[in-house]
């Protein structure tokens, strides 16, 4: 096996990680913010059948290339889900992917995906039109390998910038969070890459700010209410053992789930416009 | 993709570029802009987004149709944010330009284009580039997409291009398509407005967004904006008369959902 692959469940679950560190040229960490961070993507798979979500950026194609071929025979059917089909992270190796492995479907909240991410090389390639988009609206439920029961459920972000979506494996119990729950930062790039204890690193006050300095500088003042219950609603329908966000580290273990969630309910009680007044943020304002 | 009604002029040396894309919402087909702007200087070319990456080879034509003529080169590009639907296309500008600047807020690119990683150079708020008798500035994007959004404007024309901020569909089955707004006498720019803000602004959705508008005609004062060429709406021409109705739109969501 490839370095930084993480088998999340024996044979069933894995995250393909390549490690980078903070430099201020990534628009999903703060500017300020230094150290370490895996993106990830992730492979769900069965005997026969396999999901892929987000597919990396160019700059680490090669690596993510040799991660998918050491855990997924080629030949195995593949589907793929970019978890925000509008950004660089999400879709950049779906065309390389698709040259290389067995993918037989694309699901995407637009027709026609290759119309959203065929821009990586000198010309298109219009034969990826051949392979059936599945659209994604509102809650979608996918067979993981044909008849082997094992459903993953495709959901509408309830906190997000642009589209989004995340994924609940049902027999693996990993939530898959895309661009929420991304604060676990390392030091080294010699860390563990999963947290199965509390990290007194992360704070109230570290997620707070980590949110508002990201893609979430609106929530200060808004009315956070709906997006409280939408986001307790994914906590109360899934029993969840893990959360794998697209970036980061990855948290594992009921306990520590609920804590993520109770701290991200938490920062937005505080933050709804009954507690915080609502202000205009400009570029770059950091808090 | 409907055969475009661009390229279209809508100021001396100003070219409105691009296609439609299809929208649906409760059972009706919306078109929406993907627009691009090509900005001809004295000396210099500057183009403002790259366009939906379905739509290169029709925007690479309304390009090279209209420098050719003009025999002015393309030297910049300028880039509101890192979605794909507006810097998908980067790549394949510099494969077949690879001298082009791309400006902008640069986080991300490295790793999309990791073989153009020095052709992308960072932009702050009242930054300029030259393009000879016009400039190009960075300004505050009031509206964002990203955390890492950029607008701009052109002087002296003092034209702003807001990238998703003034974001509306357009109906296709009107003959809104080529149309600058104020020419759309029948399209609602309240409804389309609020639409596209709904579906594509989420965040719109939670935010009493009377203190972005505010802001937003605070920039327009301030830096005596006169024109607005949004990259997914119809061209303002009369900022007096369409302008309030956008905002009215961009309103919309929050006033629902509190209601």
């Amino acid at each position: 096996m490839e370095d930084h692959i993480i088998e999340l469940s024996p044979n069933k679950a894995f995250s393909l990680q390549n490690i980078v560190k903070l430099d201020g040229r990534l628009s999903a960490y703060p500017p300020d913010e230094d150290g370490y961070v895996p993106l990830n993507c992730y492979l769900v798979k069965e005997e026969n059948g396999a999901f892929l979500f987000d597919t990396g950026y160019v700059f680490h194609q090669d690596n993510i290339l040799l991660q998918l071929s050491s855990v997924l025979d080629k030949n195995t059917p593949l589907s793929i889900i970019p978890l925000r089909i509008n950004e660089f992270m999400s879709v950049g190796n779906a065309k390389a992917i698709s040259h290389n492995f067995n993918v037989i479907s694309y699901y995407s909240p637009h027709p026609e995906a290759p119309d959203w991410f065929d821009f990586t090389d000198k010309e298109r390639d219009l034969s990826l039109k051949k392979i059936p988009t599945n659209l994604l609206r509102g809650t979608v439920t996918c067979e993981v390998g044909e008849g082997s029961g094992r459903n993953i459920q495709v959901i509408s972000a309830p906190l997000r910038l642009i589209n989004t979506s995340w994924i609940y494996d049902e027999q693996t119990k990993i939530l898959f969070s895309s661009d929420m729950f991304n604060y676990g930062i390392a030091r080294s790039d010699q860390e563990e890459w999963i947290i199965n204890h509390n990290d007194p690193n992360i704070t109230k006050g570290l997620v707070r700010s980590f949110l508002l300095n990201t893609r979430y500088w609106w929530l200060e003042g808004a009315k956070t209410r709906l997006l409280r219950e939408n986001i307790r609603k994914v906590y109360d329908s899934y029993d969840i053992d893990m959360i794998a966000p697209g970036y980061g580290k990855i948290f594992q273990g009921k306990e520590l789930v609920k804590q993520q969630f109770e701290l991200l309910d938490d920062i937005l009680n505080d933050l709804d416009v009954s507690n915080t007044k609502a202000k205009y943020v400009p570029r770059n304002y950091m808090r | 993709m409907t055969k475009s009604k661009l390229p279209r002029e809508i100021l001396k040396n100003i070219f409105w570029l691009g296609d439609c894309l299809e929208q649906r919402y409760q059972g009706k087909i919306y078109h929406s802009y993907n627009s691009s702007y090509l900005i001809v200087g004295e000396h210099s070319a500057l183009l403002v987004e790259t366009g939906h990456p379905k739509d290169f080879n029709e925007l690479h034509d309304q390009i090279q149709g209209i420098l050719s003529e003009k025999e002015i080169p393309l030297k910049y590009i300028f880039i509101t944010h890192q979605e794909t639907p507006h810097s998908g296309g980067v790549g394949r500008f510099l494969n077949l330009y690879p001298d082009v600047e791309i400006h902008g807020d640069v986080n991300d690119y490295h790793m999309a284009f990791p073989n153009f990683s020095k052709n992308f150079i960072a932009m702050e708020v009242g930054d300029s580039i030259d393009l000879g008798g016009m400039e190009f500035i960075a300004a505050e994007p009031v509206v964002r997409d990203m955390r890492t959004s950029l607008w701009g404007y052109v002087a002296p024309y003092n034209l702003l291009f807001p990238g998703d901020g003034f974001a509306y569909s357009h109906y296709h089955w009107d003959g809104h398509c080529g149309m600058v707004a104020e020419e759309a006498d029948t399209l609602d720019l309240f409804d389309v407005s609020a639409v596209f803000a709904e579906l594509a602004l989420f965040w719109t959705n939670f935010v009493d967004m009377e203190i972005y508008t505010n802001k937003l005609k605070e920039l327009v004062k301030e830096l005596d904006i006169k024109y607005i060429a949004p990259t997914h709406g119809l061209p303002i021409l009369d900022i007096n008369e369409t302008m309030p109705k956008v905002i009215e739109g961009l309103q919309a969501p929050y006033h629902k959902l509190a209601s």
